[in-house]
């Protein structure tokens, strides 16, 4: 059993590479898009089904948000919806059968997501490389949860982190919003909150998946033979940890949001906080 | 060691612009509609609320003013009930004074009638009784005539009354 | 000797003990707490939730340790 740490890698798209994780986080996020449209497009005044779905996530978070910074926090409750939205929905599809397990054998090179991995090809077979891998067919899975990359994970991140500065400096002013950082223990927290934003998702994420696998062939694992009856246990062994991945998925959605939301209000300053200092 | 963690530029800014699109799309074609749906919502309770307490008040206001109305009812029924309990009496002393007068003057003209009838009924019968006693006189009379003792009594008896009456 | 395996498996089981503890700690101050008002659970899960994010980055971070190992 060889779960790589980093995405594979599937084509090249020019010279932009297509990897098994930026695919699957396209599937996510045009799902999504499509049901926005599709809701928002019949939007109707007394809400059903999938609707309710939406307004219940973002009465939830504009709850959370109003209780911690007070009126101001209802505006950034798009931005927390869309991040649990993306999160969660990432995560669960991740969860699906044939995520991870779908795919196809590569003989040539180790898959890798760094673009040079195609031009590299042949030197893999010259130059053994430190994964012993090369040379005999890799497998390639088609999907893979889309948070089990760390570019996902540290896009968000960042992305979080730029917004929330940005916020800061918008309501506060640069000159106030740069003395919070008088202390350089400061400076470091703050890449150390997008290290362990990154990390926390993909860490979860992809412990999740290892887990799922590792329980799934467990029993091929252990004896050294793979029958077919061992796959159909392992199903049977799988299921509550599919339970707890599902469960885990949802959490750290919440958690990635909530998290965006506390950091949020240590920098934004409300009216109400200002006139307080 | 971003090489081994498989972190690569390319990538990291196509998941963030894959992002933005989706928190753009979303926030276009999701939020901003949910967002006026529940400002509505909550006007259209807190209006509900507001008509409600007012409906109360306006109920309760009206209510009062039922009740009020009811007590003067029952008051002016009260009052009108014992004015004609009044005028029922004053009628009735009335009706029966009128009673008692007008059975009072019959009776004085039914008395008077009846004195009249009476002194009738005497001239009458003196009337009926003279007659009477004239033809029994004249029948006697007619009667005795033929016979001269009977006519000598009876000269005898009318002297002796004349002789009384003189004396 | 290749102690390679052997210093992945240390890294994240060495890195989870404290975050473990810590997890524990977070859990059952939670459950005191909730315990002493229940009419906050609410609130209480969500610092809970919160709590145990900044604790579990700390295993999360011997995990990612453990897999950069090579």
């Amino acid at each position: 059993m060889h779960i790589s740490l980093k995405p594979e890698l599937l084509f090249n798209l020019g010279p932009f590479p297509v990897t098994n994780s930026i695919l699957s986080s396209w599937i996510a996020t045009l799902l999504l898009i499509v049901l926005a449209i599709v809701v928002g497009g019949n939007f109707k005044r007394i809400p059903s089904g999938i609707q309710h779905v939406f307004e219940m996530i973002y009465e939830m978070f504009e709850g959370m948000a109003t209780e911690v910074m007070g009126k101001a926090g209802s505006k950034f409750v798009p931005l927390l919806a869309t991040l649990f939205l993306f999160i969660i929905t990432s995560n669960w599809l991740g969860v699906l059968p044939g995520v991870g397990s779908l795919g196809f054998y590569e003989t040539h090179v180790a898959a890798s997501s760094d673009s040079h991995a195609a031009p590299a090809a042949k030197d893999a077979h010259a130059a053994p490389a430190k994964d012993d891998h090369s040379g005999e067919p890799v497998f390639v899975p088609l999907f893979r949860g889309a948070n089990a990359d760390l570019n996902t994970t540290f896009a968000l991140a960042i992305i979080v982190m730029v917004f929330i500065h940005v916020m800061g400096i918008k309501s506060a002013g640069l000159s106030h919003h740069l003395a919070h950082f008088k202390n350089p223990l400061e400076i470091v927290s703050e890449f150390s909150k997008v290290l362990s934003f990154g990390f926390r998702l993909f860490g979860n994420v992809f412990a999740g998946e290892v887990l799922l696998t590792a329980m799934a062939s467990i029993l091929v694992i252990i004896t050294g033979k793979s029958l077919l009856l061992y796959g159909v246990i392992g199903g049977f062994i799988v299921t509550p940890f599919l339970m707890l991945e599902f469960f885990v998925g949802f959490i750290q959605a919440f958690v990635f949001a909530m998290l965006t939301l506390s950091f949020l209000s240590l920098f934004y300053k409300t009216e109400n906080s200002e006139s307080h200092h | 060691m971003l090489e081994s963690l498989g972190i690569n530029p390319v990538l990291l800014i196509a998941q963030a612009i894959s992002f933005g699109i989706l928190y753009y799309v979303l926030n276009k074609f999701l939020f901003s509609q949910i967002r006026t749906a529940l400002d509505e919502r909550t006007a259209a309770v807190n209006k509900t609320l507001a008509d409600k307490s007012e409906i109360e008040h306006r109920l309760q206001a009206f209510e009062q003013e039922q009740k009020a109305a009811h007590k003067k009812a029952a008051e002016e029924v009260q009052k009108m009930m014992v004015e004609a309990k009044d005028a029922a009496a004053a009628t009735k002393a009335e009706l029966v004074a009128k009673a008692k007068d007008s059975a009072n003057a019959e009776i004085a003209v039914a008395q008077k009638r009846i004195e009249q009838e009476k002194l009738n009924a005497e001239v009458e019968v003196s009337k009926h009784a003279k007659s009477l006693a004239q033809s029994i006189v004249q029948q006697l009379l007619a009667e005795k005539s033929s016979d001269p003792q009977w006519q000598q009594e009876q000269i005898k008896a009318s002297l002796e009354t004349l002789k009384q009456s003189k004396s | 000797m290749d102690l390679t395996q052997l210093a992945k498996a240390l890294a994240i089981g060495i890195g989870a003990i404290g975050p473990g503890i810590g997890l524990g700690i977070i859990g059952g101050k939670a459950v005191e707490a909730v315990g002493r008002n229940p009419e906050v659970t609410g609130q209480i899960r969500t610092i809970m939730i919160l709590g145990m994010a900044f604790t579990e980055a700390v295993a999360i971070y011997a995990l990612v340790i453990s897999l950069i190992i090579s």
